[in-house]
């Protein structure tokens, strides 16, 4: 490891929000580092693995470096990049609604993209099995469930980022959880 | 299971229960098989909704944002808006044009002459004799 990434290793993210301000490449990059698996774990939660995340993640960085200039730090670099990420997921998943429901009829494979839930094959670990269930939910649920439950938000902070009443983050959570529950019933006895 | 234990279990995860709903929940633990496996369901979903953090990108991802920022190429809307803006703006000045052809032709000033819609009589359109004449 060189020493100029060993000297941005040191600094705290205000140093490097200072710095990338200036254009500073490298300082951008070692925020892009801090911040990629708080990202990934957004992005991938909402939209699953693959080129479609990697894409949106790479975006999320953009868009935060061009709002640099406005950033006034009155949230954490985490949680406003979060907020960048969870808006930018919720455009995807609506655009790839937008497209199933033009190609559903023309392309079989877009229904077979997404298995239903009732599917009851011995194949999957539980990890698939959630993720399957997690894509049966609402995209306003998914972000709720992804924010709380996987990246550990508190209801208050998952609140913030998606500027909503607590009161409302806690009965999407509540209705999330019962689908998740019944959906992964579904799947596996002794669950 | 009554809904409502059902519900009050979900909540006790995600916030302070009163000390009534906690003495409740700790009873239906105490009582109920059904409650304790539903407990143990949900332990297990957050447990493992949450092991979802260690996801990473596809390799070298830094390298990949900074390249894109060092080198900026228009998304694909960017990229939809400006060729939809050209077209649009091509096809105004055609429409514009094509009506004001209509008007000098028509010599009347009206929406239907710069539009070219003809009016045709009844009789014309039912006997089918040169309706647009």
């Amino acid at each position: 490891m060189t020493a100029l990434h060993q000297n941005l290793k040191q600094q705290t993210d205000q140093e490097l929000l200072h710095s990338s301000r200036d254009g500073n490449f490298a300082a951008f990059g070692e925020l892009v580092r801090r911040y990629e698996s708080k990202v990934a774990a957004t992005v991938v939660g909402m939209l699953g693995a693959g080129n479609e995340a990697d894409d949106v993640g790479q975006e999320t960085f953009i868009r935060f470096y061009n709002a640099l200039k406005n950033f006034r730090e009155e949230a954490s670099v985490g949680t406003y990049i979060t907020r960048i990420a969870i808006n930018l997921s919720l455009n995807e998943l609506r655009r790839r609604k937008r497209r199933r429901f033009l190609f559903k009829a023309t392309d079989p494979e877009n229904e077979a993209e997404e298995p239903a839930v009732n599917d009851t094959s011995d194949n999957f670990d539980k990890k698939e099995i959630v993720e399957r269930a997690m894509n049966t939910l609402d995209p306003k649920f998914r972000a709720v469930v992804t924010l709380r439950l996987v990246e550990g938000y508190s209801t208050e902070e998952t609140a913030q980022i998606l500027g909503i009443p607590v009161g409302t983050v806690l009965s999407r959570l509540l209705r999330a959880q019962k689908k998740l529950q019944s959906a992964l019933h579904n799947y596996k006895e002794g669950f | 299971m009554k809904r409502s234990l059902h519900h009050l279990l979900l909540r006790s995860f995600d916030s302070p229960l009163s000390e009534k709903e906690r003495k409740n929940v700790k009873t239906a633990l105490a009582d109920s098989e059904e409650f304790r496996t539903a407990e143990k369901e949900l332990t297990v979903l957050r447990s493992t909704l949450r092991s979802h953090e260690t996801k990473k990108f596809n390799s070298f991802f830094v390298e990949r944002v900074l390249q894109r920022l060092r080198n900026p190429q228009p998304s694909i809307d960017e990229y939809y808006l400006a060729v939809f803006r050209r077209l649009a703006a091509g096809a105004a000045i055609m429409v514009l044009l094509l009506s004001a052809y209509n008007v000098t032709q028509s010599g009347a000033f009206s929406v239907e002459s710069a539009l070219g819609i003809h009016r045709s009589s009844l009789n014309q359109v039912l006997t089918l004799e040169a309706p647009f004449e």
